[in-house]
This record gives structure tokens, C-alpha cells and sequence, in this order.
């Protein structure tokens, strides 16, 4: 090993991507950041290759490369595909304000470290989070803040457990719908809205078909800073240590940025004329409890029950 | 210039006759040891770009047109249309183009339509004097105008990947597509007597004759209010329309018309599967190899390197046009729509050109690009499903692009107001 | 011997043809229960579209394996189209033949690969909880048929070129 780390760094390229945001977005520019901050710290000896979102195929495709070590490093939203207990992040209400997001998802967080173990058990290095915030319920021609209210409304959910059950436990019929074909099954009726983003994604893309946006907040979102093992491994140990410190500061600076960079985005919703909601205390606390109820039980099969001794440790439940 | 290499090989082993999906597959081999490929996800890439929702339109809706046509409901339907138009000028190659603009207001794909238009029409052109070549060349064509009237799939892809709202872009395409319906008919009716020996049916039919064909093909002609009422009536997607043509074609067909017998049954879904999975294995290569030139930045360094040498707006503009030709007649109109088309986006709005003008100027290219050989998925699929060789194909579909498709892309790319005024009016912009 | 494969043959057609039926079925089928219950019955029906892609993967390439079979994969023939000796046919057969032996045992070494790694890395089939080989086997089906019938063709071109018939 002396004779390897003694030996002159070798020139090196990795490639980076993200599997959600295209040049120029929020994303796009956080993986930018990341390889800049790279190239500078290893005074180019690492060199960076930037692919944006499709650049190398759809969100699990980016994942399976990331996976193979094709892409070395990624800006990803967690795929379920490889290890069902990644939907740990997705577990509803653990918390619904930032601070407590920010405290687990940060360093020396227990999220952090939870993650860390799962990604390290399948190839992968987590690097850290790159949060958006919390999701909500997008919908037309009125919203709902209670599960009696929600019962009116048919929403589209992604096909990944847990966001039917929770969905689901919070009153709304729920339906499957593929992404691609969201757009004109919201505008022709055949769902009456979505209920799995940030408001982010709804002003970008359904801003002129829907009409109301309840924060809901029953998950946060978060994008993963991540690298894959081997690739990793091929790191001299200062290098790694400067992809680690860059990936370090892209997280902090996103935890500065991301509540903004949301609000901002509420008010883009407003501008259009829509109605933003954020449903009262004990609406809030309402859902809370009927959804961990609903819901918890069934995630304990998927996470273990080690893992979800430690959710409920973490939420005093 | 590796790049380059691998195409002259696609060439070669077109050429000497090798079936286009092993050519694709050869191209992937060699593309393989030029870029290194990782063999761990070569394939499974190519299987994920098979394992989509959206891409189950593509069997069921060369399902049901083999159904329609077991099921009676294709000989409805034509004695229909030969009614409307037959007599006419040029009848039944104006018939397929506006079919094929009626089931692009259903589907929002173009494989769709070839696969229902192609199985009804191609037969009944031939027998009017129209040869299968030609044929399968205006439905690859008019198959296009699936993507530019709404709903389309390609349009919604163009603005995920550009962040534009997906409304702007349908109604963007809207105009262009018109014009290419006009075009092509227009052109097919310039062909009459020149490359179409058009055989005109003779014998007037009575109105007892004509009411008799027009209440026989109201269960026909309930398909397309099926599914456009379905879509737009907030029923189904789509996607989940094409299931539903399905079961409609089976139902007439076995208790209205009841032409359809199990054995047709057994069949037409036996030869539908062979269809579907001779197009499928071409679509695996074709996607397994966009993916690989994008990996290997082929297209990406070639906007760099014309946005380096030019700079006036209108080279620019014809620049990219040409870009967007040369580059559909390689790679398919997905790789095309998600990756090469956001890439000049930047080049384009340094020129003032509007992202949904843009949006409509894909569509438009992509109808030629889709087209070109070698990589030309819709007119091979359309010549599969006409039961005729590609190359009996390529000469009239040359022709159509060169005095239809191209015209239209460069009034697109030059006259903003044909995409952007509709969604102006509509209040999108 | 060319009896016995002839035999096998037309046995593997009959479960191919049953295997189109069957997925065609279950893709149609997947698609219509799920709208019907989400739009009569306000009900969300899960795992319709990965059942229904499953049928499909199957449905695919048993469809192109049926192609590859009966010589019904898209070509452009003005090459063989041109060639009107029996001689120079069969050797062109032969030749195309051959290379699309070579052709599909890459596919076969490739698909083979996504196996190997998909071991390392095992993953499910979401919401059906599947393992997801079972919706990658078919590609496997395609491949070996792939090279199977183009050792068929090579030996039929063989035996035109011997001057005999057509063999099994
Ligand atoms: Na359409
Ligand atoms: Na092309
Ligand atoms: O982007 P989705 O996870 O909502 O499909």
C-alpha cells in the first residue's frame, strides 16, 4: 500500500449526474458546483464530466450506471429498486419542519447515518443530502385539508410503497398514472391532481392545469450526494477527501438555500393566480396520527424492524 | 470519426441484406470496443428503455389493427372511406393522410398509427393502383402527425427536458401539423399519373347502396369516438386507450359484425405478436446505441463545435435545421427529443428563437428524421407492416420529405407566428 | 436427426403461440381492470402496469423469437433481390447467415452479462415485490433462439449449396 500511496495521482476523470434537473436548474447547477469545487481542490488532477438529467437515460437507467460504477458520482432521488429499504427516506410525517429535517439529514444526523449504512451495503458511499423540502397535494378546481374533504379528490401517486398507502391514509382515492402522461390525465380529468412532489414540480409542469397546492407535508425530499464504492476505492485519499469536503459544502449550501428556493416557488404558484394552503396545527396533527397509524406498521416490513425501532426512537413514538 | 465508422458498418451490413435489427446489433458490438462499454449495463439499459408504460401502446395498438382487420371492422371502415373519397383524385392516398391526422388526435405516438393505419389502408391502396412502396412511405410520413397534434408524446418529453409548459408545446405543433396534412395530400394528388397508376372505382353506387355502407361502418367508425372520447372525456390515458381499442375490436367483432371467430382470434394475435417483436428488437439496438453516442458525447460535441463557428441568426438557423436532419437520420426521435434537442436550446434562444417555437421545430424535423435512413423506425415499421422491402420504400419517401416535410420544417423554423400565435391565442404564452 | 429437430421445432412453435396468447391477454386485460376499477369504482388498483409490462417483456420477445423463426425480421433485400442464380442465393444466404450466427451470440454474451451482474446486484420488480430476471429472462429467449435459427439457416444454406432440397 506504501508503494501506491507514495506513487505521483494519476489524472482521473469521473463522470457526474443527475437523474432530476436539467442545465441551468437548481440541480443542474448543485452538480456543477460539485465538479468545480473538485477540479479546483485537486488542481485539475481530478477532472469532472457533467451529464444532466436524461443526458444518460431515464432516472433508474442513471441509477443502474451509477450502480455498475459507469457514473461515478450522482445527484440522485432515491431509487427502491436495489434495496426497498432506501424508502426509509419516504417513511411519512417523521418530522414537518425544517429544523428537525435539517438535523437529521446533516452531518452527524441519524438520517445521515441510517443512510450511510444502507447505500454502503449496496456499492454505494453517501456523500449527503441535497433536500427540496416537503411535498404536498397539488390538485384543480379545489383541495381538501381533511381526510373527509379528501375523499372528492382521485390523485396521481408514483407506483413506489409507501406513497399509495400514505396517500391512501390520508384520504384521497389514489391512482396510477405514468409520469409521462400526467400532463393529459390531469387536463382531460382522468386524475384530478398529483400528490407525491414539491410544489417545485407543479409550477414547472402543471402550473396551467392545476389549480390548488396543500402542504401536506407528509415526506421530505431530499436528493442524495452519493459515490459509487469502486470508483470510489480508485481515489487517492487526499482526493477523496476533496470529493467528500465538495460534496460537503454543496449539501450545506442547498440546507441554506432549499427553504428559500422553495418559498420562492410558492410565490411563483401565487403569481399564477392559484391558491397555496397550508392546512392548520391540528389538521396537520391530524394527519400525522392517521397516517403513522396507517402506515408505520406496513413500513416495518420493508425497513426491518431495527430500522424502524430507530424512526420511532428518533420521533418519540 | 469512431462514430463515423460504426455508421459506414450500419451501412454495409444494410446493404448486403443483413435484417436491420442484427445490423443494429453489429453497430452496438462495434460501438462497444470504441467507447469501452461497460457489459454490466449494455443490456440492461436496453432493457429499461423496453420497460415503460408508455411503450405498451405500441403492441396493443398493432393488436387491435390486426383485430379490426379478422374482425371485419377494416372492410367497414374502407368501404366507408371509399365512399367519402375513393372517387376523388387521388382518394385513398388523401384517406390514409387524414386518418392518420384523425389517430393523432387519439394516440400520442407515431408507432401507433402505423400500426393501426398500416394494417387497415395498405392492402385497399394497392388494389387502387397505389404500390406498397408508396404506401408504406405516406404512412410513415402522415404517421408523424401523431406527434404534432395533440396529445403527444414527444412534445411532453420536449418540455420536461426543457422545463416549457406542455400545454404551449401541443399547441405549438398544432399549425405545423396542419400543414402537413395539407401538404401531403396535395402531393399525392400530384403523383396521380405520374408514380400512381390510380386505378378509380367506376361503378356508382346507389343511395340505398350508400346508406346501407354508412350505417354498416357506424360500430367502425365508434373506435375512433372510443378512444378520442375516452382521452378527452378523462376516462383513460392514452396508453390505456390502445387497451381499450383492443377490447372494443374484439366485442364488434365477434357480436356486431360477427366476422371474428376464435381461430381468427388466435391468429391475428399470433401474427400481431410477431409484429410487435420484430419492431421491439430494433427498438432495443437503436436505443442501446442513442444512448452510447450520448455517452460518448458525439452529439453534444458537435452543437459545440457549430456554435464555435457560426453566429448570424438565419446560419445558425439553417445550420441546426440541418443538424436536426442529419442527426434524426442516425439516432432515434426519443434520443432526439430528450437529449440533442435540449442541448441547442442555449444556441437557439442566443438567437431570439422562442423555446416553444423551438418545440415545434423538433416536431417538425423529427418527421424527417424518423424517415431517414438508416435509422428510420417509422418507415421500416410502416414497410414491415406493409409487407414490402425498405428500399421499394425510400425513393417515395425521399420525394414526400423533399417537397413536404422539408418545406414545412423551414417554414416552422422561419415563420414563428405558425407555432407561437395559437398558443399566444390560447393565453400559454 | 433432421427429423427429430424438425419435430422439436414445430413443438416450440406451439408454446410460443401460447405464450403470445397469454401475455397478449394479460397486458390487455392489466390495463382494462385498471381503469375500469379507477373510473367506475373509485378504486386504485396496484401492480396493473408491472403486470402488464411483464406480459409485455414476454410478449415482446416471444413475437420477435416467432419472427426470427419464420424469417419475418425486416430487411432491406435489394441485394437478394438481385442475385437469380440458385448458386449465388445460397451462398448469400450463408454468408447473412453466418453473420447473424456471430451477431446473436453477442447479443447472447451481452444478455448473459446483465445476468451475472444482476446477481452481484439483485433487484425487485416494484410493487409486485418479483425478482426482476423473471422480466429480463425473455431477452434470453431471444437471444439463444437467435443463434439456434441461424444455425438452422446456415445448414439449409449448406445443404442448397450440396444441390439438395430445403432438409427438415
Ligand atoms: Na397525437
Ligand atoms: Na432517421
Ligand atoms: O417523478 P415521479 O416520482 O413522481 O414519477
Amino acid at each position: 500500500a506504501t508503494g501506491l500511496a507514495a506513487a505521483p495521482a494519476r489524472a482521473v476523470t469521473l463522470k457526474l449526474a443527475t437523474d432530476s434537473g436539467a442545465k441551468g436548474s437548481d440541480a443542474g447547477n448543485a452538480i456543477e458546483a460539485w465538479a468545480e469545487k473538485i477540479r479546483a481542490g485537486t488542481k485539475g488532477e481530478v477532472d469532472v464530466q457533467v451529464f444532466y438529467q436524461n443526458e444518460l437515460g431515464g432516472q433508474q437507467e442513471v441509477f443502474d450506471l451509477l450502480m455498475a460504477g459507469d457514473v461515478d458520482l450522482m445527484l440522485n432521488w432515491p431509487m427502491t429498486s436495489y434495496d426497498q429499504r432506501i424508502s426509509l427516506i419516504y417513511t411519512p410525517y417523521m418530522f414537518t419542519d425544517w429544523p428537525e429535517a435539517l438535523k437529521a439529514y446533516g452531518p452527524g444526523g441519524w438520517l445521515n447515518a441510517a443512510l450511510g449504512d444502507i447505500y454502503g451495503d449496496i456499492g454505494l458511499r453517501f456523500l449527503g443530502a441535497w433536500p427540496e423540502g416537503f411535498n404536498g397535494v397539488a390538485t384543480r378546481g379545489g383541495h381538501a385539508t381533511t381526510i373527509e374533504a379528501a375523499r372528492a379528490f382521485k390523485v396521481r401517486v408514483p407506483p413506489v410503497s409507501p406513497f399509495t398507502e400514505t396517500v391512501a391514509a390520508m384520504g384521497y382515492q389514489t391512482a396510477t398514472v405514468d409520469w409521462g402522461e400526467l400532463y393529459s390525465a390531469i387536463q382531460t380529468g382522468v386524475v384530478d391532481g398529483e400528490a407525491a412532489n414539491v410544489i417545485f414540480y407543479d409550477v414547472t409542469y402543471f402550473g396551467d392545469v392545476l389549480t390548488d397546492y396543500v402542504h401536506t407535508r407528509q415526506q421530505f425530499l431530499t436528493g442524495i450526494l452519493t459515490a459509487n464504492e469502486e470508483s470510489w476505492q480508485e481515489l487517492t485519499p487526499a482526493q477523496q477527501a476533496v470529493v467528500a469536503e465538495a460534496a460537503r459544502q454543496v449539501m450545506v449550501a442547498q440546507f441554506d438555500a432549499a427553504k428559500a428556493a422553495d418559498e420562492g416557488h410558492v410565490a411563483s404558484w401565487k403569481k399564477l393566480g392559484h391558491s397555496y394552503v397550508e392546512p392548520t396545527a391540528e389538521e396537520l396533527a391530524a394527519l400525522t396520527k392517521a397516517v403513522r397509524a396507517a402506515v408505520w406498521p406496513g413500513m416495518e416490513k420493508v425497513l426491518g424492524p431495527e430500522l424502524m425501532a430507530r424512526v420511532r426512537a428518533q420521533t418519540g413514538n | 470519426m469512431d462514430a463515423l465508422a460504426a455508421l459506414l458498418l450500419l451501412l454495409v451490413l444494410l446493404g448486403i441484406g443483413l435484417p436491420v435489427a442484427w445490423s443494429f446489433a453489429a453497430v452496438v458490438a462495434a460501438l462497444a470496443v470504441i467507447y469501452d462499454a461497460n457489459f454490466n449495463t449494455l443490456m440492461l439499459q436496453g432493457f429499461r428503455s423496453l420497460d415503460g408504460v408508455i411503450l405498451l401502446a405500441l403492441p396493443l395498438f398493432v393488436l387491435a389493427g390486426y383485430l379490426m382487420q379478422s374482425g371485419g371492422i377494416a372492410d367497414r371502415l374502407v368501404a366507408f372511406i371509399e365512399l367519402l373519397v375513393g372517387r376523388r383524385r387521388g382518394g385513398m392516398g388523401s384517406a390514409m393522410v387524414v386518418t392518420s391526422g384523425v389517430f393523432g388526435a387519439m394516440a400520442g405516438t407515431a408507432t401507433a398509427a402505423v400500426a393501426a393505419i398500416g394494417t387497415l389502408m395498405i392492402d385497399p391502396m394497392e388494389k387502387r393502383g397505389y404500390s406498397r412502396g408508396y404506401a408504406a412511405a405516406l404512412l410513415g410520413i402522415s404517421s408523424l402527425l401523431g406527434i404534432l397534434i395533440p396529445p403527444s408524446i414527444t412534445m411532453i418529453l420536449f418540455a420536461v427536458a426543457t422545463q416549457q409548459s406542455v400545454a404551449a408545446c401541443f399547441a405549438a405543433s398544432i399549425v405545423p401539423g396542419l400543414l402537413l396534412m395539407v401538404g401531403l395530400i396535395l402531393f399525392n394528388r400530384s403523383q396521380i399519373g405520374r408514380h400512381i397508376h390510380e386505378i378509380r372505382s367506376d361503378r356508382r353506387q346507389s343511395p340505398a347502396e350508400k346508406l346501407g355502407v354508412s350505417v354498416r361502418a357506424l360500430p367502425a367508425l365508434s373506435m375512433p369516438a372510443i378512444i378520442i372520447g375516452g382521452i378527452y372525456g378523462g376516462l383513460f390515458t392514452p396508453t390505456e386507450a390502445a387497451a381499450f381499442a383492443v377490447l372494443a375490436a374484439v366485442l364488434i367483432g365477434l357480436f356486431v359484425y360477427r366476422d371474428m371467430t376464435p381461430a381468427k382470434l388466435r391468429q391475428a394475435t399470433i401474427d400481431a405478436a410477431e409484429t410487435t417483436g420484430s419492431i421491439i428488437i430494433i427498438l432495443l439496438f437503436s436505443f442501446i446505441i442513442g444512448r452510447m453516442l450520448v455517452a460518448g458525447r458525439v452529439p453534444q460535441d458537435l452543437a459545440a463545435l457549430v456554435a464555435s463557428v457560426v453566429s448570424d441568426p438565419v446560419m445558425i438557423m439553417i445550420i441546426v435545421n440541418l443538424f436536426l436532419i442529419l442527426v434524426g437520420a442516425l439516432i432515434d426521435d426519443v434520443s432526439i427529443t430528450v437529449v440533442i434537442a435540449p442541448l441547442l436550446l442555449p444556441l437557439m434562444v442566443s438567437v431570439d428563437v422562442h423555446p416553444v417555437h423551438f418545440a415545434a421545430i423538433v416536431g417538425t424535423s423529427v418527421v424527417i428524421g424518423a424517415n431517414s435512413p438508416p435509422m428510420a423506425p417509422l418507415l421500416f415499421m410502416a414497410c414491415r407492416i406493409g409487407g414490402v422491402s425498405a428500399q421499394h420504400a425510400v425513393g417515395p419517401a425521399l420525394r414526400m420529405m423533399a417537397w413536404v416535410a422539408l418545406p414545412v420544417l423551414l417554414l416552422t423554423s422561419f415563420v414563428p407566428a405558425l407555432s407561437l400565435s395559437l398558443p399566444r391565442w390560447l393565453g400559454l404564452l | 436427426m433432421i427429423t427429430f429437430l424438425a419435430a422439436l421445432d414445430g413443438v416450440f412453435a406451439r408454446v410460443l403461440n401460447l405464450l403470445v396468447l397469454v401475455t397478449s391477454l394479460v397486458v390487455t386485460a392489466a390495463l382494462v381492470l385498471l381503469v375500469t376499477a379507477r373510473a367506475g369504482f373509485d378504486l386504485p388498483l396496484t401492480g396493473m402496469h408491472e403486470a402488464s409490462m411483464l406480459a409485455a417483456m414476454w410478449l415482446y420477445m416471444a413475437g420477435a423469437t416467432l419472427a426470427t423463426r419464420n424469417g419475418r425480421h425486416l430487411t432491406v433485400d435489394f441485394l437478394a433481390t438481385g442475385l437469380t442464380g440458385r448458386r449465388a442465393r445460397a451462398i448469400h444466404g450463408l454468408i447473412i447467415a453466418a453473420i447473424t450466427a456471430v451477431v446473436a451470440g453477442l447479443f447472447c454474451f451481452w444478455v448473459w452479462k446483465m445476468f451475472a451482474w444482476g446477481l452481484k446486484r439483485p433487484q425487485t420488480i416494484p410493487v409486485l415485490g418479483l425478482p426482476l430476471w423473471l422480466a429480463q429472462a425473455p431477452l434470453a429467449l431471444a437471444a439463444v433462439t437467435a443463434v439456434l435459427y441461424a444455425l438452422r439457416d446456415m445448414a439449409r444454406a449448406v445443404l442448397a449449396l450440396a444441390g439438395r432440397g430445403e432438409g427438415g
